[in-house]
């Protein structure tokens, strides 16, 4: 599903947040992606969705090298992810419902649809009460879950998350990740970068640790075997 | 603010607090509520290329939000509608007077009336002959003769309750004249048959009426011509000045764009919210010009029929024709529409 080949990237600065990072995630697995503040974890998160481009190496969603994606096709690469930021990246001149409901309308579906998976979500994240709020009046944790909504809505095959629980409290942290495992199950593809160590021992899911731009640690099934 | 717990799915549909909307949300999440609908999701994949079609629930929405903005009082909103509506007005202004002045136009060059004025001692041998010549020439028309007597009688007509001034006078001072009215209305046409029967004996002189007609129809060329120009530039500016305004609520929005792109909008999706903002923009400045130019109507309708009066003249001014309004509106939608367009194109590029 993804691949990254000792992929290394600049931002404009001249600063080098990765350096050859490389791994390999199946369809269908669950990883975490821990490491300290600065480490590149949001940076790997970017490139995925080509929010930036590698300066060397090569990224593969799916098989494909996103950086020779067309403008047509780089769309539809990212309305097959589903991304939740580190800063929620909500709307706030519309409601909570709205917000989630772009993310269907950008993807192009049939607008009788839209009303109930919209709803059908909210309630997921325990937001069904909140519809018709602007996410502006709502606290941390519960922009956190529109955006969590907003981002599994169209039922994406992959799912990558920056520190979804981060603002949440332990219980709540603990009932977001049920709701990833539960997309998990389904067969969504799910990265999640947290600090908390806890909560990946607690999961035990395979975790990917990185200090400084480079993978210092990770299971062998993440690892890029020699043929592909 | 809210008293209900956070609840996983468990909790039951249907919010406490039942406003309209929220009873109408209720009642279909129920009814979607089957494992099935989960499927009737598309899935997205890189190979299926299809454009995606915007739907009306959007647009309707985007419309919304952007009649919200000027709601709110937008300062950029305001302003880029105030400039349509400005310039807007000018070109109003300038159409209504071109268009009133070609209705005097037409009425004048509607009588296209020639009188050839008879010296005191033309014998009634020579008025005959000068009929006659003037009768060989083509296009002439309801010729006749006007005697002094006839003349008397037209002025204190025109003098209405002075006439009496005229009672005074011994003898009748007014000549003999030939009046006659001419097909072709071509102004050179009228001035070389004019001057023509001017150099026959027995001709005092020759008046026209076309000789004001022409002035007035020079005049509206210029006009017309100098207002074309300043029209082209000023819509020009404007929209120029348009494109900045909403180039700064992009940049104010880039949160919107950036998110949108990052969803996976195609451009033409994340360009709708703002054109349509443009055209809205467009078409309230449009109405502004509108009203604008009314009040203009009015006030200048109200004084030229004042100074008419003061000249024993009728003088009503006409307001724009139902297509000059369609074309003010057009202007403004175009112009919004442009304004858009030209700032999407330059810094969509994220
Ligand atoms: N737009 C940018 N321009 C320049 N440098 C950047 C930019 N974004 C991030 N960096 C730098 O790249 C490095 C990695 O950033 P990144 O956001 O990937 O870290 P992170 O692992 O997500 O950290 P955190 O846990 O604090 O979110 C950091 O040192 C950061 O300062
Ligand atoms: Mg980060």
């Amino acid at each position: 599903m993804i691949k990254f080949h000792n992929v290394s990237m600049r931002y404009p600065s001249g600063y080098e947040a990765l350096k050859g990072v490389s791994f390999a995630l199946s369809k269908g697995s669950f990883y975490f992606l821990t490491g300290h503040s600065g480490a590149g974890k949001t940076s790997i998160l970017k490139l995925i969705y080509r929010a930036e481009r590698p300066s060397g190496g090569a990224v593969l969603i799916g098989g494909r090298n996103v950086d020779q994606l067309t403008k047509k096709q780089l769309p539809l690469l990212r309305r097959s992810i589903g991304v939740i930021f580190q800063d929620y990246k909500l709307l706030y001149d519309r409601s909570v419902y709205d917000n989630v409901a772009l993310a269907m309308e950008v993807a192009g579906q049939n607008p009788d649809h839209i009303h109930g998976q919209v709803l059908r979500t909210l309630e997921s994240v325990g937001l069904r009460d909140y519809t018709h709020q602007n996410p502006i009046s709502l606290s941390g944790g519960e922009q956190q879950r529109v955006a969590i909504a907003r981002a599994t809505v169209n039922r994406p095959s992959l799912v990558i998350a920056d520190e979804p629980t981060g603002n949440l409290d332990r219980e709540m942290g603990r009932r977001i990740i049920s709701l990833f495992q539960t997309l998990h199950k389904q067969g969504t593809t799910i990265l999640l970068v947290t600090h908390d160590i806890d909560l990946v021992k607690e999961c035990g899911h395979p975790h990917i640790e990185m200090v400084g731009g480079e993978i210092t640690k990770m299971p062998k099934s993440a690892r890029l075997s020699e043929d592909s | 603010m809210n008293p209900t717990p956070d609840g996983f799915s468990t909790r039951s549909l249907g919010g406490k607090k039942a406003s309209g909307r929220k009873g109408r949300l209720a009642k279909k999440s129920v009814k979607n509520k089957r494992p099935s609908s989960v499927k009737r999701i598309k899935a997205t994949t890189i190979e299926g290329g299809k454009d995606v079609t915007i739907s009306k629930s959007f647009q309707l929405r985007s419309l919304q939000r952007a009649w919200n903005r000027f709601h709110a009082g937008s300062l950029s909103h305001w302003t880029t509608t105030i400039i349509i509506a400005l310039s807007l007005t000018i070109f109003g202004a300038f159409t209504l007077l071109l268009s009133n002045a070609n209705t005097a136009l037409e009425q004048w060059t509607g009588d296209n009336l020639i009188t050839v004025f008879l010296e005191e001692n033309t014998t009634i041998h020579q008025m005959e002959e000068i009929q006659n010549r003037i009768a060989q020439n083509p296009g002439v028309d309801q010729l006749s003769v006007v005697s002094p007597a006839q003349a008397m009688g037209r002025m204190k007509n025109m003098l209405g309750s002075e006439a009496g001034l005229l009672d005074n006078l011994s003898e009748n001072p007014l000549p003999y004249s030939i009046e006659f009215r001419l097909h072709d209305k071509k102004y050179e046409k009228t001035a070389n048959l004019a001057f023509k029967i001017g150099t026959w004996l027995g001709v005092e002189a020759v008046s026209y009426d076309q000789q004001w007609a022409e002035k007035l129809a020079a005049v509206i060329r210029t006009f017309r011509f100098v207002g074309s120009v300043l029209t082209l530039l000023l819509l020009t500016a404007v929209a120029l000045i348009i494109s900045n305004t909403i180039k700064l609520t992009i940049i104010a929005r880039r949160d919107e764009v950036e998110v949108m792109r990052f969803m996976g909008a195609t451009d033409s999706f994340i360009k709708t919210p703002f054109i349509y903002e443009g055209v809205l923009q467009g078409l309230l400045g449009a109405i502004g010009a509108l009203l604008l130019t009314s009040l203009l109507y009015w006030g200048a309708d109200g004084a030229t029929t004042e100074l008419g009066s003061a000249f024993g003249i009728f003088i009503e001014l006409h307001y724009l024709q139902v297509n000059q309004l369609l074309l003010i509106m057009a202007l403004g939608i175009f112009l919004g529409l442009t304004g858009a367009l030209i700032s999407l194109s330059r810094f969509l590029e994220i």
